[in-house]
């Protein structure tokens, strides 16, 4: 289904605020629309829900990765090709932590890596509405919704009395929206 | 909940009157300005840096890798570097995961000395090959196949990855900002660096759990990075010397340094570069109490190694107080102590010091000083042992070097290395905003100005 973007820009919290509000009571759900900002605000400003993310798990399946890795390299060799020395047990222990650790460490930062570009949607692929005000102070309201509903959302972000609103066709006051 | 206010004669954090926009302007203005200020440091530090590969390549590296001695102050450069630049990313990270807002403009002081990891591991590279295998000596290692040499490199790729990985992603938003607002020489690599970043709430979210993640993982991944580097370097170097105590010495001072260099740098920026608005007696009183504490931690751990040598007294013991404390390196010890420990507890157990600027940079001055004679005089110490004192699983010094003295291409080599550090901090800033607008704006949000009777308070709240 092709979707459609409108990009609402306010000078001040406030507006901003008011402008989710005003999506939310014209019926858009809180996943259709994103808020852009250059400085993260308190969770909830926006009436949205702290949502779930899998961050954690990231580096969790990293380092056990890198653990096994480890114990594979370490464990998995002497093993292989005993060498009993001195009558000393076969696996060397301190040494083998060591190693492992390190492996725990770089399958967990590798992973880390991973997570973050999965988790926050890094690079942004695709993106079609974007204003170099936002990182100067500006809050853009990001819509994305169904063509049908594109007025309807232009006409919501219009309430919250915005700097500008910005379609996929360019400045929303200039041409007719599309629907 | 912090609340400051003029009625009890504290002083007003500056940066809570400010609005976002003020910060905005203020990190603007430094990438319009930067570049042009720091031309001169900048060439200065690459003139320096390029007389220390000079002499790399002249003394150490003609004399090759088998004569161990002429690699003393490589190795003192590199333990130097690992125990302050490599060092301050770890301050930052205790800063996040205490959550305090004082910390806001100080992360970016001391984050962005990560960007140096690159020197101290092309150095680590550099000293490998002067190591021999472990089969025939004692080492953290127990003869394990191509250790020290790769495992030990696995090890520093691993904290070199971590450092970047940090402090790139904690500068994440700014470079945004130099993306869409830096001058067109900026732009470029800004862009590439920001990754399209867009400041959406997912973002966000994600961005405050992951700074603080990657900070976590990169003080786990340096203190052993530590601990393996204080083994290989200087206990398995001296013979006799058997310690447990000493790699928690090397990292605690190595943290103690941190400290220090996160101040000066600080200092640096409120003198020189326009961030007394953020950079205030608030942030320097906060860490000067950490500096002295470390200053203390370094008398315990100093203490709790030499106390067992002391009362030992087998000719194994005497020999080791006899090479780095007692006799040949007796002075560097000396210095060490006092300005490791006596000086900073002296001068920094004054309250109107301690809550002062000047003071807590002077003692930091003095930790840096202190630490780098430390790092020299361990280095000189251990780099003195040829591999013949050390094979055979030798458990003894048997004859004590004489002190190391440096010579011109010594001095050219240590000053080369810290200056390259410098340079590629001086080259980082013409792209990353002092103050970091993400970390000052975000904290912004939270405050709110009250009256209180005839005060009027600014309160600031916590984000969860």
């Amino acid at each position: 289904m092709a979707i459609r973007e409108v990009l609402g820009l306010y000078r001040d919290l406030d507006s901003a605020v008011a402008a989710a509000d005003a999506l939310r009571e014209a019926g858009f759900s809180r996943n259709e629309f994103e808020v852009l900002s250059n400085a993260p605000y308190p969770e909830g400003t926006f009436g949205e829900e702290s949502g779930i993310h899998r961050l954690f798990v990231f580096p969790l399946i990293g380092a056990a990765c890198g653990f096994a890795a480890g114990l594979l390299i370490t464990g998995g060799t002497q093993l292989s090709f005993p060498l009993m020395t001195g009558g000393k047990p076969l696996l060397s222990i301190p040494p083998m932590i060591i190693i492992m650790y390190e492996g725990t460490m770089l399958g967990a930062l590798i992973f880390t890596v991973l997570g973050v570009l999965f988790e926050s949607r890094l690079p942004w692929i695709g993106r079609a509405l974007y204003d170099p005000r936002i990182t100067q102070g500006y809050i853009g309201i990001l819509v994305r919704t169904a063509p049908e509903r594109e007025a309807r959302a232009i006409e919501a972000l219009r309430k919250a009395n915005p700097e500008d609103i910005l379609t996929e066709g360019g400045k929303a006051g200039q041409q007719p929206a599309r629907g | 909940m912090a609340t400051h206010g003029h009625a009890h004669g504290h002083e007003l954090q500056r940066t809570w009157e400010l609005t976002p926009s003020d910060v905005l302007g203020s990190a603007l203005g430094w990438l319009r300005e930067v570049g042009r200020r720091l031309r001169t440091p900048l060439l200065i530090c690459l003139v320096l840096f390029v007389l220390g590969i000079v002499a790399i390549v002249a003394a150490p590296l003609r004399q090759g890798f088998a004569n161990r001695q002429a690699w003393t102050y490589v190795a003192a450069a590199f333990l130097y570097l690992m125990s302050t630049a490599a060092a301050a990313p770890a301050l930052s990270t205790a800063l996040r995961v205490a959550r305090s807002h004082w910390r806001r403009p100080v992360n970016r002081a001391s984050e962005i000395w990560g960007v140096t990891l690159i020197i101290p591991f092309l150095l680590y590279l550099l000293l490998l090959p002067t190591f021999p295998g472990t089969e025939d000596r004692l080492s953290i290692w127990f003869g394990w196949p191509l250790s020290p040499w790769l495992w030990g490199a696995i090890l520093m790729l691993t904290l070199t990855g971590a450092g970047y990985l940090f402090a790139w992603f904690s500068s994440l938003p700014d470079l945004a900002i130099v993306r869409d607002h830096g001058a067109p020489a900026q732009r470029g690599l800004a862009a590439w660096l920001s990754r399209g970043w867009v400041g959406s709430h997912r973002q966000w979210r994600i961005y405050e759990k992951v700074v603080n993640n990657i900070g976590v993982l990169y003080v786990l991944i340096y203190v052993p990075v530590m601990t393996v580097l204080s083994s290989d370097f200087i206990i398995a170097l001296i013979p006799g010397y058997f310690t447990a105590v000493f790699p928690a010495y090397f990292t605690i001072t190595s943290f103690q340094a941190g400290i220090a260099l996160t101040i000066v740098t600080m200092a640096v920026l409120r003198r020189w570069g326009g961030q007394a608005d953020y950079l205030g007696r608030e942030q320097f009183w906060a860490l000067g109490k950490l500096l002295l504490a470390f200053s203390l931690l370094w008398f315990y751990f100093w203490w709790s190694e030499f106390i067992i040598f002391w009362y030992g007294r087998t000719p194994r013991e005497i020999s080791v107080l006899k090479l780095l404390m007692a006799e040949t390196y007796r002075w560097p010890f000396v210095l060490s102590f006092a300005m490791n420990f006596a000086l900073p507890l002296l001068i920094l157990m004054w309250n109107p010091i301690r809550r002062s600027i000047a003071g807590p940079t002077v003692v930091a001055t003095i930790v840096l000083l202190g630490n780098l004679i430390d790092r020299i005089r361990l280095t000189s110490a251990a780099f003195s042992q040829p591999d013949s004192a050390l094979m055979g699983n030798a458990h003894e010094l048997h004859e004590i070097p004489a002190a190391y003295v440096p010579g011109i291409s010594d001095l050219l080599i240590l000053v080369g290395m810290l200056a390259g550090a410098l340079m590629l901090v001086l080259w980082a800033v013409r792209y990353l905003p002092f103050p970091s607008v993400a970390e000052v704006v975000g904290g912004l949000w939270l405050r709110a100005h009250k009256p209180f009777k005839h005060a009027r308070l600014i309160v600031v709240g916590k984000p969860e």
